[in-house]
């Protein structure tokens, strides 16, 4: 049995990681800023612990209601977004959250300011889980959505959405529709933050709206641009490491902000592709290693050829 | 829910809502000249204001006067202004747009926990004395720092624009802003004149910090934390980059702030009303009130 | 990628099981977590100070069955989830026997569930809201209940003050909430009316709008919940504006912090506000604590933060010396406990519902000799019982 603390930490590392790769579908392969990823998360976990705390169904049958709502508010939110680009989109996005933070708190249908409290834990098999099971099932949820992206990566729409990113209007000369396909990087982003939502909410399993506010999405989109935007090792090495390295500094205590934000400013001025972006030094490092290293097997080979 | 309006109120909240104006356009300028000339938005800039705010209040509690208070502040925040445009954005502007955004990020995060760290968690205050204090005309309340907000406001933009108008680097700092390729072509000092920008931008913004200050008096290391993304919308209301129409919209934005939260019963926050004007904005006119297509 | 992530995974357990500690025999661990950085790091900086004090005297004193207590802590930045990984981390790693002070209610409340279900007694110091005592067995409190501090406010001004027409204020959180409750649920059974009525954000600073409409609608008085610095500002701008004290000014609960001391300054004068402790009181205990604190801390203004915890952490270090050096004798101790002198000096009843009935007192700032004082001290078990507030929270 493993360590509940070490657990907890897993777990959020999961969860962070899966929401750090929705925001890399809309802005790293689609390439449109978003500020505002907590907008999609807080509606996945909103929506859950609506459905799970006022009615009878349980983690698994509100689960698609709520992947639904967040896919649906990625759309809602991407229309708008159609029309402008860049910085205005960025500013926008931030707008966004602010509109939903603000709802949520004055409207007592959700809890108000005080949020959703006692929310159950995920069930399986009739029964609810303990936080070693729910590891593996975020761990499941983690693995499927590396999966999808790195499929979509690969797809005919990753290529879409490269030539978006790329030059939209070069893009539109070649027939590729660019306002459908944003459109695509919305719902199926937003989607991705709201299952992080969800699997955050029957975990914390206390939600307030400040948990989905702008801190929150600046969060998620330093976890990505650190590990690597576009990329999908880098959101989730960005989410993982982030979200171990405040347990990791606890021995600096008092400066941890301090050391976080400087790590961002000296990454950006000498490696602003992230840890893990293709090109970056430490992916480079590897990639050395690893020809050294084959260059090694493959000299140990030809010795065993010709003895 | 219209309330009954008395006309005495109603002048009252006119006076709160141009301080209110005033305040956010100090910060709000400095925002829009910066994002002119590199297309950068700026979020550190909420820290040169809180920054502003402590530098007053040491110089004030070392001096006692507030002239020595608000000019060392604003001095020390323009070089620092015009520092972290030489080491952070310089080298950043060739590489993509979000790169500066999340150094901007960074740097406001260490600029707020170093105030911590510097002068301690607790809230401070800064009691000037000599602007304790208020006069009535004809039912107004309006209090000497009102009248130091306002009219400092508008001689600072006076002589800002005078600035920009009608000097050498004015025109320097305008070309820049119109094209820096061209600018440089023409033979102008292109790093000079940014510099100069970042350095007049956070000078008007530690002067807003210590007005704030003085307002409210109470500086805490979290004050910028409003006006790093109110200083946004402002600059995407106004019209990105528009010196003119980010004033503008800062005082649009204190008299609605200040009337929406009066006579309805809208239910939101202040800064929800705001956020929900600035999407409403950037739908019907996405290229800002002053701004050009 | 999915083999960077096994290969990483086994390199974190290497970390943080290195990091798990020996298992000692002395000295006794206990747990604190709270807001030591970031933007409410006052309050949690305060309490440790209390706690620490507690601790050092305690220790001095020969500490627990001979051992000494050791104190360990960690920041959670005010953050929710960082609370949760926290107090997991206290519990499971550090093996503390007890936990101390909570943090901020909007953080407790999320911690106080998994502290609860790992079965490890903590006591809150300065969380407020209901909920996070209300359905967590081994969570106690050393705190009022938000919403008596509402009652008490409204109750005075009705009955020894006599006004009629209120507007009330309340800060959009768990704490703000519930005061503002209290107080608007005392004035409706006692008779009152409410003109007006606005929440605003933990964030807010400008008041001056809101307090321009109360100034016309010639309200008696004004209830205002809320953090320090967001009381201060709403004072200084309606004294400005005249609006207080033509309404006599209440405010819920931090009275007593730096804050005011200095944040309102001139213009606060006849201000009242609730006190859950009161440190300027002739008592012996009370004297020597404050001369310990300026001692320790060269400082002579204490907050209810580090009051409130310098009481927490000797309640639990008294139940370790009745029930035992465990978890579960804590609890039980704990549970068991029916009376407690805090440092007022006063003997607080301690209910079933794992809640004191701290005493309230009304202090009333003046001006001229910058101080806060004494107005009234509320001991009345009908105002200060914290249990019919419970129906109000899930």
């Amino acid at each position: 049995m493993l360590d509940a603390y070490v657990v907890t930490i897993l777990i959020l590392m999961g969860i962070w990681s899966i929401i750090a790769l929705g925001l890399n579908v809309i802005t790293g392969l689609a390439g449109q800023f978003n500020l505002g990823i907590g907008v999609y998360m807080g509606t996945g976990a909103y929506v859950s612990a609506m459905l799970t705390t006022e009615t009878d169904l349980g983690f698994w049958q509100a689960l698609p209601f709520a992947l639904a709502a967040s896919a649906f508010m990625g759309l809602l939110t991407g229309l708008p977004a159609l029309r402008v680009r860049e910085d205005s989109l960025a500013v926008l996005t931030i707008g966004f959250v602010f509109v939903f933070e603000s709802l949520l708190v004055y409207l007592p249908y959700f809890g108000g300011p005080v949020g959703i409290s006692r929310i159950p834990r995920a069930t399986f098999g009739g029964a609810p889980v303990s936080n070693e099971i729910y590891l593996l099932i975020v761990i499941g949820a983690l693995a499927l959505s590396i999966a999808v992206c790195l499929y979509l990566r690969r797809s005919w729409m990753g290529l879409a959405w490269e030539s978006i990113r790329e030059n939209e209007l070069a893009a539109n000369v070649i027939g590729i529709h660019p306002a459908r396909f944003k459109l695509y990087a919305f719902t199926l982003g937003a989607a991705l933050a709201g299952l992080g939502g969800v699997l955050y909410a029957h975990f914390i399993r206390y939600v307030t709206p400040y948990d989905f506010g702008f801190i929150p999405s600046i969060y998620v989109l330093v976890m990505v641009v650190l590990g690597g935007l576009g990329t999908v090792r880098g959101p989730v090495f960005g989410a993982c490491f982030l979200t171990l390295l405040p347990e990791l500094f606890r021995f600096v205590q008092d400066y941890r902000n301090l050391i976080y934000g400087l790590t961002l400013v000296l990454l950006m001025l000498y490696e602003p592709r992230g840890f893990l972006g293709s090109g970056s030094f430490v992916v480079r490092a590897a990639q050395t290693c690893g020809a050294a290293l084959r260059a090694i097997l493959a000299s140990k080979r030809s010795y065993a050829a010709n003895p | 829910m219209i309330e009954s309006i008395s006309l005495s109120v109603l002048g009252q909240q006119l006076v709160n809502a141009l301080a209110l104006g005033s305040i956010y356009a100090m910060i709000a300028v400095g925002l829009a000249m910066i994002y002119g000339v590199l297309r950068v938005l700026h979020i550190a800039h909420a820290g040169i204001y809180t920054a502003g705010a402590y530098l007053g209040l040491y110089f004030y509690n070392l001096t006692g006067k507030l002239v020595i208070a608000v000019v060392g502040a604003m001095l020390i925040a323009g070089i620092l202004g015009a520092l972290i445009e030489r080491f952070v954005y310089r080298p950043m502007l060739p590489k993509p747009r979000i790169v500066a955004l999340i150094a901007s990020i960074g740097l406001f995060i260490c600029l707020s926990d170093l105030f911590r760290i510097l002068a301690g968690p607790h809230q401070l205050t800064l009691d000037v004395a000599a602007l304790a204090g208020h006069f009535t005309l004809t039912g107004l309340t309006i209090s000497r720092v009102d009248i130091l907000i306002v009219g400092g406001t508008a001689a600072l933009f006076a002589g800002l624009w005078l600035l920009i108008r009608h000097t050498a680097l004015g025109f320097a700092i305008r070309a820049v802003a119109q094209d820096i390729e061209t600018a440089k072509v023409m033979g102008i000092d292109v790093d000079r004149s940014v510099q100069a920008v970042f350095f007049l931008g956070s000078a008007i913004a530690a002067f807003g910090g210590i007005m704030v200050a003085i307002l409210y008096n109470a500086i805490y290391t979290s004050m910028g934390d409003v006006v790093a993304y109110k200083g946004l919308a402002l600059i995407v209301i106004g019209g990105f980059g528009s010196m003119m129409g980010a004033v503008l919209a800062s005082f649009l934005l204190g008299i609605t702030e200040t009337a929406l939260t009066t006579y309805t019963q809208i239910p939101l926050s202040r800064d929800g009303i705001a956020m929900l004007l600035l999407v409403i904005l950037i739908l019907v006119r996405p290229q800002g009130l002053l701004g050009k297509e | 990628m999915q083999v960077r992530v096994r290969t990483t995974l086994p390199a974190i357990f290497v970390f943080l099981g290195l990091s798990w500690p020996a298992l000692a025999q002395e000295p006794i661990k206990l747990g604190f977590f709270g807001p030591l950085t970031d933007r409410f790091a006052a309050l949690g900086i305060d309490a440790k100070k209390g706690t620490d004090l507690a601790l050092k005297q305690a220790n001095a004193a020969g500490g627990v069955q001979g051992r000494k207590i050791e104190l360990i802590s960690y920041d959670d930045r005010g953050n929710r989830t960082e609370a949760v990984a926290v107090a997991r981390k206290l519990i499971e790693q550090d093996k503390v026997v007890a936990i101390v002070g909570g943090s901020l209610s909007l953080t407790s409340i999320a911690a106080a569930p998994v502290i609860s279900e790992a079965k490890v007694p903590m006591v809150a110091s300065y969380s407020n809201a209901v909920g996070v005592v209300k359905g967590n067995d081994y969570v106690f409190r050393w705190a009022s209940v938000a919403d008596v501090q509402g009652w008490i406010m409204a109750h005075h001004a009705m009955q020894e003050r006599g006004y009629k027409r209120f507007a009330l204020l309340a800060q959009d959180e768990e704490y703000g909430r519930g005061i503002i409750n209290g107080a608007e649920k005392g004035l409706a059974k006692l008779g009152g009316e409410v003109v007006y009525k606005k929440a605003f954000a933990p964030t807010e600073r400008e008041f001056r709008a809101i307090m321009t409409e109360i100034k016309n609608l010639n309200v008696d008085a004004v209830l205002m919940s809320g953090f320090g610095p967001a009381l201060t500002a709403a004072g200084r701008q309606g004294y400005e504006l005249g609006t207080l004290p033509k309404a006599q000014f209440y405010v819920g609960c931090d009275l007593n912090q730096i804050d005011w001391f200095k944040g309102i300054g001139e213009y606060g004068d006849g201000t009242i506000g609730t006190l859950e402790v009161i440190t300027p009181t002739d008592h012996p205990f009370t004297k020597d604590f404050m001369a310990a604190y300026k001692n320790e801390y060269n400082e002579t203004i204490i907050t209810h933060e580090a009051a409130l915890a310098y009481d927490t952490t000797r309640l639990i270090i008294d139940a370790m010396k009745r029930g035992g050096v465990d978890r579960e004798g804590v609890r039980k101790a704990l549970g068991e406990t029916k009376s407690f002198m805090n440092l007022s000096g006063v003997n607080v009843a301690y209910t079933e519902l794992r809640e004191p009935q701290l005493p309230i007192a009304l202090g009333i700032w003046d001006k001229s000799l910058h101080e806060i004082k004494l107005l009234k001290f509320v001991q009345d078990k009908e105002l200060i019982d914290p249990r019919p507030w419970y129906q109000y929270y899930k």
